[in-house]
């Protein structure tokens, strides 16, 4: 059966209000803002995650020191990375 | 058998990559990255430190993309082995996968791997005849284009020239657009390293699919 996208809830995650459905995409945020600050190459553009048995991508819209404004995908299935951050364009 | 440093040093060169590692059991196996000493043991110990949080919480992240301004990070959780592929145009995130599987594929032994099962490889991918938007010439030149990855523009034409031949070819004649995908196959069957052609079919494939 072919993996199902579908839109998290909310479009627009804050540090202050971090809804359950969001926790995935704020932590996979905050981590691979970390790595990128180690080649100092943050804040990044994007980012997917892939546990296999689900995928994420989220294309971050605005960043400032308090808030992160992004869009994010969620999917069941391991849907490859360029399918999924096609979708959040 | 192949060495790891040779295979990441084809699948860098194939996919013009900026930059490829690979962390074993927390240290560098290899690494040929565009970073200082010191910017490539953070990026280690950030890389370790990425998949350790998410193991700490029972989960296993598998594969990973990072876009930045003008550069992207593909890093591929294999077993044992964590698979870093910097490069700069994220319209090929699609074929640095797919090279970077293969690339895991082949190597399984020399990264000490369990192989997959039989059924389950799949390191050729056979273009399947289809008319193709390209015409002759356009084929022609992408074609020289993905040959000179691995050669030089001389023998990428020469290696074309002598396939038309073997196909019965006259000279100026060339074979119709839904034989490209057939006849380029023929051309990098020239290729001897076996890795190295299937990284080109995988370029053919995607390359016809394009233009289709």
């Amino acid at each position: 059966m072919a993996p199902e996208i579908k839109p998290l809830r909310p479009r627009i995650i804050d540090s202050a209000d971090r809804p359950e459905l969001t926790e995935d995409t704020i932590t996979l945020a905050e981590r691979a803002n970390e790595l990128a600050d180690s080649i100092g190459k943050s804040p990044i553009e994007c980012a997917y995650l892939s546990f296999g048995q689900e995928s994420m991508a989220f294309l971050v819209t605005e960043s400032g020191n308090e808030e992160l404004v992004a869009t994010a995908v969620g999917a069941v299935g391991e849907v490859p990375p360029h399918e999924l951050l096609k979708s959040v364009r | 058998m192949e060495t790891l440093e040779n295979g990441l040093d084809l699948l860098k060169k194939i996919r013009r990559l900026d930059g490829v590692a690979v962390v074993r059991g927390g240290a560098y196996a290899y690494k040929d990255l565009s970073l200082s000493d010191e910017e490539a043991e953070k990026f280690r110990v950030g890389v370790v430190d990425f998949f350790q949080a998410y193991a700490n919480e029972g989960r296993l992240a598998k594969k990973v993309v990072i876009g930045f301004e003008g550069l992207t990070l593909m890093l591929i959780n294999h077993r044992t082995i964590i698979l870093a592929m910097f490069y700069e145009d994220q319209g090929q995130t699609e074929m640095v996968e797919r090279s970077g599987e293969l690339f895991l594929d082949r190597f399984s032994e020399v990264l000490d791997l369990p192989a997959k099962p039989k059924e389950e490889t799949q390191t050729i991918v056979v273009p399947e005849p289809a008319q193709t938007g390209l015409s002759w010439p356009a084929f022609r030149l992408e074609l020289e284009s993905l040959l000179t990855k691995v050669v030089g523009s001389g023998q990428a034409s020469a290696m074309i020239d002598r396939q038309l031949a073997d196909s019965g070819f006259a000279k100026g004649q060339f074979p119709p657009s839904d034989e490209f995908g057939r006849f380029g196959l023929g051309v990098l069957k020239q290729i001897r390293d076996r890795g190295l052609r299937g990284l080109l079919n995988l370029e053919l494939d995607y390359l016809l699919k394009q233009h289709h």
